[in-house]
Formats: structure tokens, sequence, C-alpha cells
């Protein structure tokens, strides 16, 4: 609170204060009153005036400058109102009541939200496991029994894991206290396992596959990474072209390695390529293909961040798209604390 | 060789054993969930596939009883795939964990290798059809006593068309089965393998065992 500030705000009660003084001085002026008591009784006015008005302008300073210090160093904003103190004047008083009463509706509020989320969250974890075992029942019976009917059948479970698997790693990348899994491991297996998932999609697409220099031991989370890599492929199955062609190969950075994702596939309009890690976005792709939903690379870029990973895109409209996986070298996950 | 299941879901616990059985392996299990421990030992299994989830008590707990009396190689199969299940599965003496819904090659492959490690030999990794005898282990083939090697993709065709004898599978499936992790499998190399397959068979006296249903794929 500045002096200046607060002055302003009391400008009615300084100038009726002013107002007052000059009317008493006309007052024993027109008495004859001599100067001397004029100019004590002035300066006994003014000197009771100025004393309480910087009384309170000081206890007013003290109060908010600590609330205000306060607030800028609590984490939990709403929480304010139950470690900060009751002033000793009384429009404070009622502000201070005030924002209790409604910080703690906030409060509950909050609690009321989050308990319902961790509810809901639980349920879909459930729900995840309780879903797999109906698929995996179904999957057994598609291979006791091959025939190419069932095997139509067992392509379609494997979308159905997919989304399964969606919905898993939805559920991962929003929750603060999931940990990852960090072992050791090389880009090689990482990119197998994520492709053995679409081997399917790859062989009717009539798919290539080239992999280069991917023999190299980094430390990742497997299961989060074939996902991310997963994501990866399954687009570019999606947006591909004749003749399709995916290929994997590695750079060593400075601090890190860089996996390259590279198709032939349709491309991704300029303008398009700033967004397309955002949720929901779809862009002109998605408006041609019915199918995008614009939740798989803001999956793999959440998850990347919280794995401390960086993720990138670049791409040439009708001659085909490159993601770039950084894997940050060994070292540096383990100061991240990973 | 005898697996013993330990799985509460009917379905799963059904079709389990058929794919085991088709592979060559013996197969029991039980319905006693309070005392499924004493049941799999008793049966006197090789090797024992363990769910997480039971009734009366989890997987865990079945797989510490166990521990307690032999050391028979138990795998667990769970759809709780946290790592903490994992980790925790593999602590307290399991073999080795997958996790739902799983790869049913991953599976047969990863209880051969259990298998072949903890007994060494294998007796019954032999598939038999129409007098063509295919033997996994060695990977060689045999009819009216005459034999033949075959090369892993080889090997992997004919698995899985003897595996589901009369059926037929498309060329897509075969592609698929045959690309296990390492290397990607084109048409090309698969056209290869059916024609070197095909003169294989046809050398120990089997031309047409390996028939084409065109447009379709391939059955025996």
């Amino acid at each position: 609170m500045k002096f200046a500030d607060y002055f302003l705000d009391r400008i009615f009660s300084v100038i009726c204060f002013i107002t007052a003084a000059l009317l008493i001085c006309g007052l024993l002026w027109l008495i004859e009153i001599p100067k001397i008591f004029i100019i004590f009784t002035i300066t006994v006015l003014f000197m009771s005036f100025a004393i309480s008005f910087l009384w309170d302008f000081q206890r007013r300073r003290g109060y908010y400058n600590q609330i205000l210090n306060l607030l800028t160093q609590l984490d939990e904003k709403t929480l304010l109102s139950e470690i900060v103190m009751r002033p000793n004047f009384l429009d404070g008083q009622i502000i201070s009541d005030i924002l209790c009463q409604s910080n703690k509706y906030q409060n509950d509020k909050i609690a009321e939200i989050q308990q319902q989320n961790r509810e809901y969250r639980d349920f879909l974890d459930t729900w995840v496991h309780e879903i797999k075992t109906p698929i995996t029942s179904a999957r057994l019976i598609a291979e006791n029994e091959k025939n190419p009917v069932t095997l139509r059948i067992d392509d379609e479970l494997r979308k159905i894991e997919h989304f399964v698997d969606l919905v898993l790693y939805y559920a991962r990348s929003s929750d603060v206290e999931k940990d990852f899994k960090i072992e050791k491991t090389t880009v090689k297996e990482l990119v197998s396992m994520a492709l053995k998932n679409y081997s399917k999609a790859i062989i009717r697409a009539g798919g290539r596959i080239k992999m280069e220099q991917l023999d190299i031991p980094i430390c990742a989370d497997r299961k989060s990474c074939a996902f991310i890599i997963g994501q990866i492929i399954s687009n570019a199955i999606k947006y591909r072209q004749d003749d399709f062609t995916l290929s994997f190969f590695t750079q060593i950075e400075k601090n890190g390695i860089s996996l390259f994702i590279e198709d032939n596939g349709i491309g991704i309009d300029a303008a398009d390529l700033p967004r397309v890690f955002t949720k929901g976005f779809t862009g002109n792709n998605g408006r041609q293909f019915s199918k995008s939903t614009g939740i798989g690379l803001y999956l793999c870029k959440r998850l990347c961040d919280k794995m401390n990973m960086e993720i990138s895109i670049s791409s040439s409209l009708g001659r085909g798209t490159t993601l770039t996986l950084y894997f940050p070298a060994e070292s540096l996950l383990q100061e991240a604390g990973l | 060789m005898k697996i013993f299941i330990i799985e509460d879901e009917y379905a799963i616990r059904m079709e389990l054993g058929q794919l085991l059985l088709k592979y060559g392996y013996e197969c029991e299990s039980s319905e006693n969930f309070q005392n499924i421990g004493n049941e799999a030992l008793n049966s006197g299994a090789d090797l024992i596939l363990l769910d997480i989830n039971l009734p009366y008590q989890d997987g865990f707990q079945v797989c510490r009883d166990i521990r307690k009396q032999s050391n028979v190689p138990i795998i667990i199969l769970s759809s709780r795939n946290t790592d903490f299940d994992e980790l925790m599965g593999l602590n307290i003496g399991a073999d080795d964990y997958i996790s739902k819904p799983y790869n049913a090659q991953v599976l047969l492959a990863r209880i051969q290798k259990i298998l072949s490690r903890t007994y060494e030999v294998q007796s019954n990794a032999v598939l038999l059809h129409k007098g063509l005898t295919l033997n996994l282990l060695k990977a060689t083939i045999s009819y009216s006593g005459q034999e033949k090697e075959l090369s892993k993709n080889e090997l992997g065709i004919l698995r899985i068309l003897m595996v589901n004898k009369g059926n037929i599978i498309p060329r897509d499936a075969i592609i698929d089965e045959l690309w296990q992790s390492e290397e990607f499998i084109d048409e090309n190399t698969l056209n290869v393998n059916i024609v070197r397959l095909r003169k294989k068979l046809a050398e120990i006296g089997l031309p047409d065992y390996l028939i084409t249903k065109r447009g379709m794929g391939y059955f025996v």
C-alpha cells in the first residue's frame, strides 16, 4: 500500500479537515485572537489529524503487506484465509470474515472435485484392467481357431487393444504421482516393440521398414516409449501414400540421442504444423480422414514432457513427415530424478 | 510336459488349455481356489501359469505358498500391468511376468524358453499331420523315413499351417507370425520361403502337401 494511494482514498476527510481548520482560523481571526494562539490551535488540530491519519495508514499497510507477501509465497492460494491473522480494524475484519467464508467454500468445492476425479480415475483404471480379460480370451479363441474370419476378428481386437492403451496412457499422462520405470534398453528394442504392435497393419499397407544404426543403449521407460513410437507409426500408416516406406535412424547429439522416424506419406500443411501437438487438433489432414481424433500426438507430447524427452516434427506437404524423439543421455535422466 | 493353469476366468482357462494342447503340452487346471497352490503342486506340473486376481487369495500369495514347497517354474499372467506388480511378482519368486493381453506366440516362446532352461530336454515338441512329422526343436520334417532340415522361416510357415491344420491361413497372417521382432519379412521373402518349403516337401515325397487357395492363403 502506497501513501499516495491511501491519501487519495482519504481525500474527502482531508478536504473536510482543511475546510474546518480554515473556518476556525477565520473565526479566531475575526474575533481578534492574537496570532500566536491561532497558530497554536491550528498546529494542535493539524498534529492530531496527522497522527491519527498516519497511525491508521501504518496499521493498514502492515496488515495488507503481510497478506500480499503471504499470497506470493503460498502455493495453494485458496488457503490464504487459513493462515492470515485477523486484523484489528473494522472494515478489515469484515473483509477477512467474508474471505474466510468464501475460501472455505472454494476449498470444499476443490476437495469435492478432486475426490470425484480420483474416483473416476480409479474406476477407469479398474475398467482398463477388466476389459483386458475379455480381450485376452477373445484373442486366444482366435489364436486357437485361425481361419480368415477369426483372423479378421483378431485384427479388430488389436484395434480395441490400441484404444484401450490410449485410455491407459491418457490417464497416466495426467497423473501427477505416476512415475516411470526407467531401465536399460536399446533404441532398436523400443522400435521393434512398437512395430510388432502394428505389424498386421503395416503388412496390409504393403509397407517397407528401414532401420539404421539403432543398436544404441539408452535408459527409458520401455512401455511408454513403445507407445509413443507406436502412435507415430499408426499415424504414418493412416496418412500413407503409394509405396509406403517407414525409416528409423538415429543421430548422436551433444547430450543425447535423436531418433528420427521418417515416412513418405501425404505430409502436413505448414500452417498446421505448429499445432499438431495440441489436444483435439486435427488440421487439414484430419478433415480429409475422418478417423483423426487429435489425441495421439498430444499424448506423445505429454508423455515426452513427463519423461524429460523431446518430440518435434517436420514435414513437407505431399512428400512425407519426420518425427524426432530426443532421448537425453543417461546422466541427464538421473539428474532429473527419474 | 505338463502345465497347470491358475486362472479364474473360465473362457481364458479353456482357450489357454486348448492352445497349449495344440502345441503339444499337457494341461490341467482347477476351480478349487481356496487350495489352489496345493492342487497345482499335487498335479505334478512342470510349469505353472498364474493369474493375479483370484478369488480367496491373490496370485502373489499363491506364488509365495508354492515357492515355500517347490522350485517349479511360475509365469505370472496378469492384467495388472503396473511396474509395481511386475516387480512384486518377480521378487517373490516368479520366473517371468507377462501382462494381458498377451501375444500367444510370445507366451509360447517364453514357456518354451523356461522349460528348456529348467529341464534341459524337451520330449514332445512334435507336430503330426497327414503322416508328416514336424520336429519344432530340431527344425526338421520327416515323412516315411526321410528327413529334411528347415530354415527358421520355413519352420515358422509350416508350424502355423500344421497347428491350424485344415484352415486357410491368409498370407498376411503368415508374414505376421514370421515377423518376430528382429527382421521385417516382406511379400517376396514369403514367396521365396514357400517355394523352398514346397521343394523340400516334394523331395521327401509330399509334392502337394502345401496347398494354395488363390486369393485367400495357404493350408495343409
